[in-house]
């Protein structure tokens, strides 16, 4: 009996520590466009920031005679986690008068090569900000590319025209990978007390 | 004497799966210098992208360039150290606004030139059919070395509308034959063997 509890903890151990262990790493993390500095990267756990202060992610009346920009974000994920199966993006900044952010994106499977997700997006006064976009993978993966870019445009009008990006964030969506190596492991320990 | 041959072979084909490449080189984008700019080049294991900032890759009202414009023209050559490549994944990335439209035709042709035509491609993208776009262009044999060419193509006239096509992202990313995943199945079917 004692060892069977043994065999329990130890496989709910190795679960906790396999899920606690597992991680999505970023990298190849590149920015580039005419509006993309100052910014700053972090990174956690299952998610990834990328904010802009101004003059970075803003054209329009604050910052004239510039009116237009762009932003491409690209970087490679891979996670230990096990396969991903959706993402969630979210903008946060700013629209105002004229002013429009024209966002896509598509991510790419490393080993593949196939495109199992993209999205795009107009963002307007109407529309607004924030915005919060779920893009779901066509098929699981563990090591892709995310491509993003923005153009934001603000042509000048009579009024207060705007077109701001301050924080764009990608949080990813693993399955639940250690809660099925902690299962596993305890239907092995009763298998072998069993037998 | 299985057991080490199976593990020789997912030795060998974890360590070509980790080393193997496809390498770009000779690469070149002309155009327009106001249509250019300083285009941004980075290239991964098996992808190339080329970003244009700015006022680069940008056609229409904001700039006041409007069509006909010469088109941009991206060329380079692809070498492989893991076999014949198949085919390549094209991404486009970039806005559209009122009549602005980005075209984007794609020849792969075998290397030394003149080589062969192996691969031919036409995308692109409109206020209706909408950034981004991507497509899979199959060649017509396996090549392990090979040049492409690239067109893209900017239409915006200038009309009450607001006019404009924008192209801030080309990606080409050239998938593994599959050789090393087959080798990885031959080595695990060789372990599953010998146990039974």
């Amino acid at each position: 009996m004692n060892r069977t509890l043994a065999s329990f903890g130890i496989a709910i151990l190795m679960g906790v520590v396999g899920s606690a262990s597992a991680a999505i790493t970023y990298s190849n993390i590149s920015v580039s466009g005419s509006v993309a500095s100052p910014r700053t990267v972090t990174q956690g756990s299952n998610d990834i920031d990328f904010a802009f202060a101004s003059p970075g992610g803003v054209v329009g009346d604050t910052v004239a005679p510039i009116r237009w920009g762009n932003i491409v974000i690209t970087f490679d994920v891979l996670s230990t986690s096990g396969p991903i199966t959706s993402d969630i993006a979210s903008f946060l900044g700013a629209v105002l008068g004229s002013g429009v952010i024209i966002f896509n994106e598509v991510i790419e499977d490393n080993i593949t090569g196939a495109i199992i997700a993209s999205a795009n997006r107009t963002i307007n006064v109407a529309s607004g900000l924030p915005l919060t976009v779920p893009i779901n993978f066509t098929a699981p993966s563990t090591n892709f590319k995310v491509k993003k870019t923005f153009f934001l445009y603000a042509p000048e009008t009579a009024g207060v025209d705007l077109a701001q990006i301050g924080l764009v964030e990608q949080r990813f969506v693993p399955t639940p990978g250690g809660v099925a190596l902690c299962l596993a492991g305890c239907l092995v320990a009763v298998r072998r007390r069993r037998s | 004497m299985h057991r080490v041959l199976s593990i020789a072979a997912l030795v060998a084909c974890v360590a070509s799966t980790a080393q193997a490449s496809v390498f770009f080189t000779n690469i070149s984008v002309t155009g327009p210098a106001g249509l250019i700019g300083t285009p941004g080049i980075i290239t991964g294991t098996r992808d190339i992208d080329i970003s244009f900032n700015g006022n680069a890759g940008l056609v229409g009202e904001p700039t006041n360039l409007f069509s006909p414009i010469m088109p941009i023209v991206i060329t380079y050559d692809v070498a492989s150290d893991e076999g014949p490549l198949n085919s390549a994944t094209l991404s486009l990335l970039g806005a559209a606004s009122g009549n602005g439209t980005v075209s984007c035709v794609t020849q792969v042709r075998t290397l030394p030139l003149p080589g062969a035509v192996i691969g031919n491609n036409a995308a692109g993208y409109n206020l209706d059919n909408p950034p981004p776009t991507f497509t899979q262009i199959s060649f017509s044999q396996g090549a392990a070395t090979f040049r492409v060419t690239q067109t893209i193509t900017f239409g915006a006239t200038n009309t009450a509308a607001v006019d404009f096509a924008q192209l801030s992202l080309v990606e080409m990313h050239f998938a593994p034959a599959p050789g090393a995943t087959a080798l990885l199945g031959v080595g695990g079917l060789l372990m599953f063997r010998r146990r039974r």
